[in-house]
């Protein structure tokens, strides 16, 4: 979606602008010769997850994540007095997403565009459920989620997801667990766990799953493509299945900022 | 009818709700729906190619469907569809411009996220998208309808989803793509030219016109097609391919124990959590199962996992329901 204000403020780029096609990017193809996916991966194999707390100092809480190629940084600045609206009894949460310029094999827009709101949407909706807005009246809690870059629509989101609620955590914002998610491709008749864009690009379904694994609740299904009951099911069980490790995970990186900042605290 | 309720009202809804037998204030069961309206055809929009309004108690949402002609290239070489929702501002008196702006948004990318043909490798082109956007095709390569799917929320006393798609279906059920044939322009033979220097009567000439512009009649065949015409035909052109198995949302809105269908705006406020399912049929008849086009989890509610599987499962069985009645409705085989 192209900017609906021209800002002459800034460097614009061209109006029209193609990214470079490469000798190997032609034959992108998600399968290597020996019927394996490109990165060496099973297919249930999920990337590295790379998680840290503190990247933004002036914020309440912060995070960092990193999986493949897909690195997201997230500030929440909460909880804040919500001025100018009427009295509501309950907390209100913002997540606003944006991509950076330089994020995507196209370059983005640097005003909010329509897919943006999409996934800060979904973000919104994973994280809404575990939130105890009702300790929050008066207030709202603002999550600001980079996309330093992208990789996998779904996986962006799901990253996004993780670091939005352990950025949620570090600030100290009550909620009811953790909320990992994670997501899957359908490529003919197997499951690809947490698909890069080319996997996405080739796969014909795909579905984004978000809960709460401490208490085995789902907080969020996103899917899109066209797959069969028995195979959306399917899905929501393999993904269910990574929450476990994921949740380690993210419970790893918040008792390390918990660590520091006692460390910080005693010096 | 759009006002906001207290913690009492909403705990008055679920407790009678949650109760046995499940009581709703009008007196339905839980999974009963209200009275479907459909009118479709000229009634609705004389000017579009097919169009429809359905009317689920007070909510209240028109669909029209308008085809353009197009050019396309290589790299698109099938008909496209654009889908646009607006919510008339009366339909949510209580939200400011921003939030009914945002809704518009959210409703316009879900119809267009499951319209909107998947462009992928693995996909064998059986999919509805596909067949669909193939039907749409006029001269490959060169030319294709638009299909620009448009819908106006009137009115919303709950339950907008389901009522959008209904209305989505209907239209594209009902729209009628005009019948075109490829037209191409074959090299003069050799002879004509030569003989029209020379002076011969007006009636040779003629003939020879006749020659030059000769039509390829297999429509979408020609193989040098420099353009199309319209075909002269008394009807108002074909169905859409495929148009049965165009999908239909199922919002199951979630309470611990149970779920009603179509829920009233009261309810939909005192429930949290709303799963809207969309699946596409490819016949009503044989057992086959539907297929997923769509499901989303909208609301502050949580669903344990040990339930989602029999919701999206009891979803599957009330779609194929839906669309059985509205394809009687419809006649629709």
């Amino acid at each position: 979606m192209a900017a609906p204000a021209f800002d002459r403020r800034r460097v614009n780029g061209p109006e029209e602008s193609f990214p470079p096609i490469f000798i190997d990017d032609e034959r992108l193809e998600p399968l290597n010769s020996d019927n394996k996916r490109r990165d060496g991966r099973a297919s249930e194999d999920l990337r590295p997850i790379f998680l840290t707390t503190g990247l933004v100092s002036q914020a309440n809480g912060s995070a960092y994540i990193e999986t493949g190629n897909t690195k997201i940084a997230c500030a929440v600045y909460a909880p804040r007095q919500l001025k100018n609206t009427q009295y509501s009894d309950i907390g209100r949460l913002n997540v606003e997403v944006k991509f950076a310029p330089f994020s995507s094999v196209r370059r983005r827009a640097h005003l909010r565009d329509v897919e943006d709101r999409t996934i800060g949407q979904l973000v919104h909706q994973s994280l809404l459920p575990a939130i105890q807005l009702h300790l929050f009246p008066k207030s709202s809690i603002d999550v600001f989620i980079t996309v330093i870059e992208n990789d996998g629509l779904e996986g962006c989101v799901a990253s996004a997801s993780i670091a939005a609620s352990t950025a949620l955590a570090d600030a100290g914002i009550e909620m009811d667990g953790m909320v990992v998610a994670c997501c899957a491709a359908l490529y003919k008749d197997r499951i690809w766990m947490d698909p890069v864009t080319s996997e996405r690009l080739a796969a014909r379904g795909a579905l984004l799953l978000a809960g709460i694994p401490a208490l085995g609740t789902i907080t969020n299904i996103w899917q899109s493509g066209n797959v069969t009951t028995k195979e959306a099911l399917q899905c929501i069980e393999v993904c269910y299945a990574q929450f476990k490790d994921i949740h380690d995970v993210v419970v790893e990186a918040i008792k390390q900022s918990k660590r520091a900042k006692e460390a910080q605290n005693a010096a | 009818m759009a006002t906001l309720l207290s913690r009492a009202e909403k705990s008055y809804i679920i407790t009678s709700l949650t109760s046995k037998p499940p009581l709703r204030h009008d007196g339905r069961g839980p999974v009963d729906y209200r009275l479907i309206g459909l009118a479709r055809g000229d009634s609705v929009a004389p000017l579009a190619n097919g169009s429809a309004k359905i009317r689920v108690g007070g909510t209240e949402v028109v669909a029209a469907v308008r085809l353009e002609v197009e050019d396309i290239d290589l790299e698109l070489d099938e008909g496209r569809m654009r889908c646009n929702v607006t919510c008339s501002p009366a339909a949510y008196p209580h939200l400011s411009a921003n939030q009914q702006d945002d809704i518009q948004k959210d409703l316009t990318s879900l119809l267009q996220s499951t319209f909107s043909p998947t462009k992928s490798h693995d996909s064998n082109g059986d999919s509805f998208t596909s067949v669909m956007s193939k039907s749409l095709t006029i001269l490959p390569g060169r030319k294709a309808w638009t299909m620009y799917l448009d819908a106006v929320v009137l009115s919303d006393a709950g339950n907008v989803h389901d009522v959008l798609f209904l209305a989505c279906r209907a239209a594209i059920c009902d729209t009628r793509v005009p019948r075109t044939r490829a037209v191409e322009y074959a090299q003069p033979s050799k002879g004509s030219s030569t003989r029209r220097a020379g002076e011969t009567g007006g009636e040779m000439d003629v003939e020879e016109e006749a020659d030059i512009w000769k039509t390829a009649v297999q429509s979408k065949r020609a193989a040098r097609a420099a353009d199309f015409e319209l075909e002269d035909t008394a009807d108002e052109g074909g169905w859409l391919e495929g148009r049965e198995r165009c999908p239909v949302a199922v919002t199951l809105n979630v309470l611990p124990t149970m779920h009603i269908l179509d829920a009233t705006h009261a309810e939909e406020q005192a429930v949290p959590l709303k799963l809207v399912l969309i699946y596409s049929f490819a016949t009503i008849s044989t057992q086959k199962e539907g297929e997923f086009m769509g499901m989303r989890l909208l609301g502050p509610g949580q669903v344990p996992m040990a339930y989602l599987s029999g919701l999206i499962q009891e979803g599957e069985t009330y779609a194929k329901q839906l669309v059985s009645a509205l394809n009687v409705q419809m006649e629709i085989k």
